[in-house]
């Protein structure tokens, strides 16, 4: 047993459940998007309603039930 | 000639259109739309990243254009705000087409919400492009307010109804000086025309071009309107008279018999 416990956040309007090393934006984003993230990637991200700019994903502290938004540019008028 | 660049946010642009990305059939032939209608300029939205959907926004369109970033579906300025911020995040640009809304089935601006989020987004640095009514006093506010782009509907988004007061719009042109653009109930290059006849800087259409039945063509159809109707107003339209004013002139003309 690795001693670390499963945490529940918001994302997206939906339950992701996750093991996290560190409690910080980075390695949840890295693990909901499955490694994918980059620096060319154009998403942005909220939590609990405020942004949190890409260059302070590493140090953002995240906490159970978070409610975090991962957005990308789409069609619109 | 003297130039008739479009100036926004100190940039130079020779098109007066700004084209939506919504509701076109296929990738293909918003692309083709885009480049038949000749736009610099297209808006977009910010939505939820969706991982089972590979296909990006930004993968599909080409680079050449500047991106105007939408609020749509907001209600309350809290949204737009963060939204906009979304924008700017990912999109790396402080316009954002400033959407909020009061309803669901007609789609109306709320002006009260939007009036206070344009002050709080102007304190920002955004450089907002405000989609309101046709209330005349409202969008000189929002010019006052220091909006880059002020964004009158004629009539309902998507309705296609088109310009259903005019009067309100000569008002609108007469009381504010700086970028009018025509946003939302356009349905006919017809409209654009007339619009343009008004000396509006420009206007956004999306609907009228994606849902139609030739896109292509029909952007390309909007292209020239924008055109038509800039050079009409450009060379100045003759007074209206409610007697008939002829053309050939009664002189030297054979005896009345």
């Amino acid at each position: 047993m690795s001693g670390i416990k499963k945490k529940k956040f918001k994302i997206n309007g939906k339950d992701f459940i996750c093991s996290l090393n560190e409690p910080f934006l980075y390695d949840l984003l890295k693990t909901f998007l499955k490694e994918k993230v980059t620096e060319n990637h154009k998403i942005a991200v909220a939590v609990n309603n405020v942004l949190v700019e890409k260059k302070k994903w590493k140090k953002k502290k995240i906490f159970y039930d978070d409610k975090i938004e991962i957005v990308t540019p789409f069609f619109g008028g | 000639m003297e130039s008739d660049e479009l100036k926004l946010d100190g940039e130079k642009f020779k098109s007066r259109l700004i084209m939506g990305t919504a509701l076109f059939p296929n990738i293909d032939i918003l692309n083709k739309s885009l480049k038949s209608s000749g736009t610099e300029i297209i808006t977009l939205a910010i939505r939820r990243l969706n991982l089972t959907n590979n296909d990006s926004f930004l993968a599909q369109i080409e680079k050449k254009y500047k991106f105007l970033p939408n609020t749509a579906g907001c209600f309350t300025k809290k949204e737009a705000i963060l939204t906009a911020e979304l924008a700017r995040e990912t999109l790396e640009t402080h316009w954002i087409k400033l959407e909020l809304i009061s309803d669901k089935e007609m789609l109306l601006p709320d002006p009260i919400e939007l009036f206070d989020a344009c002050k709080d987004l102007i304190k920002k640095k955004f450089k907002v492009f405000a989609y309101c009514s046709d209330d005349p006093v409202l969008c000189k506010r929002l010019e006052d307010l220091g909006c880059e782009a002020v964004m009158p509907l004629v009539s309902p988004i998507g309705s296609a109804l088109g310009v259903r007061n005019e009067h309100n719009l000569e008002i609108i042109r007469k009381m504010c000086s700086g970028n009018i653009f025509v946003d939302a109930g356009i349905g006919k290059p017809s409209d654009v025309v007339k619009i343009m006849e008004l000396g509006f800087d420009g206007v956004l259409l999306n609907s009228s071009v994606a849902r139609s039945l030739n896109p292509v063509e029909m952007s390309e159809a909007m292209k020239l309107a924008v055109l038509s109707g800039r050079k009409g107003f450009n060379s100045g339209t003759i007074e209206k008279s409610k007697l008939a004013l002829g053309s050939t002139s009664f002189k030297g003309k054979i005896s009345n018999f």
